[in-house]
């Protein structure tokens, strides 16, 4: 999770994630163009969002295509969306359960 | 070349055979994929179905490749969604593969129609469901999202309109 913190904290990785939720299946040719910047930057921010997990990648024949890939972002705001539904849920099942007794009383 | 498709990517710490059964079995995806049922024989040329609580069939395919438990592929048909229901199907194939800490899951949705509603949906459904999954399998805790559905998610709104 640090990883997914750290490789979010850049303004040019962000730009990159944007850049692939535009058109997924991107080279890194195509993702050096129009940014301004040297290709070996480009594919050092590439290489740490990739090892974060947020960029998957595929091979069609010699070329590396890249995908915006949010599955760790999904999970980091399960991490703390999950606990409010867990409480919710036990609220109603502590109300069903008052309610219940009540009724036998 | 613009591609009309997704990979997605997770490492979840179970060994592939949980994996597989998370993905193929009813109980299980009822847990985490929008509250369907997943219906089929998994076996070549066999139907998917994905059922929605009201027995309506929210997704239907065809199981292409069922290679237990290292590779599932179906086609897919957004039958829930009016405005993709009409949609050609497309094609979604799971990798499963054993690494040191469990499963590293490949999922990918391809074949999609560029700027096609299914396309847009599933999009933005797939992390939610993978992660869902991950969840479900690495703490046994069922884990409902809501669905980011398709009248009431803005991000969906927002990728339409981009």
């Amino acid at each position: 999770m640090d990883a997914v913190f750290k490789a979010l904290a850049d303004p040019t990785r962000r730009a990159l994630l944007d850049r692939l939720l535009e058109r997924q299946g991107q080279t890194l040719t195509e993702l050096v163009d129009g940014l301004g910047m040297r290709r070996q930057s480009v594919a050092k921010h590439l290489a740490v969002l990739e090892a974060a997990g947020l960029v998957s990648c595929q091979w069609q024949g010699r070329e590396k295509l890249h995908y915006l890939n949010p599955v760790p972002i999904a999970e980091i705001s399960r991490r703390w969306l999950d606990r409010f539904s867990g409480r919710r849920a036990k609220a109603i099942l502590n109300l069903r359960d008052a309610l219940e007794e009540n009724e036998h009383e | 070349m613009s591609k009309a498709e997704f990979v997605y990517m997770t490492v979840i710490a179970a060994p592939p055979e949980q994996v597989w059964q998370g993905l193929t079995t009813a109980e299980f995806t009822a847990q985490y994929w929008h509250s369907t049922r997943v219906r089929s024989e998994f076996t070549p040329g066999a139907t998917i179905e994905f059922l929605n609580p009201d027995d309506s069939t929210g997704v239907a395919g065809e199981v292409l490749t069922a290679d237990r438990p290292r590779e599932l592929s179906y086609t897919w048909r957004f039958l829930r969604n009016p405005e993709a229901a009409d949609d050609p199907a497309s094609r979604v194939t799971f990798k499963l593969e054993a690494i040191g800490v469990g499963t590293r899951l490949t999922v990918v949705h391809d074949r999609l129609a560029e700027g096609s509603a299914t396309a847009t949906m599933v999009g933005f459904g797939w992390p939610h469901v993978i992660a869902g999954l991950k969840t479900l399998l690495e703490t046994g805790r069922a884990v409902d999202f809501t669905a980011p559905d398709e009248a009431d998610c803005p991000g969906q709104q927002h990728a339409a309109g981009a």
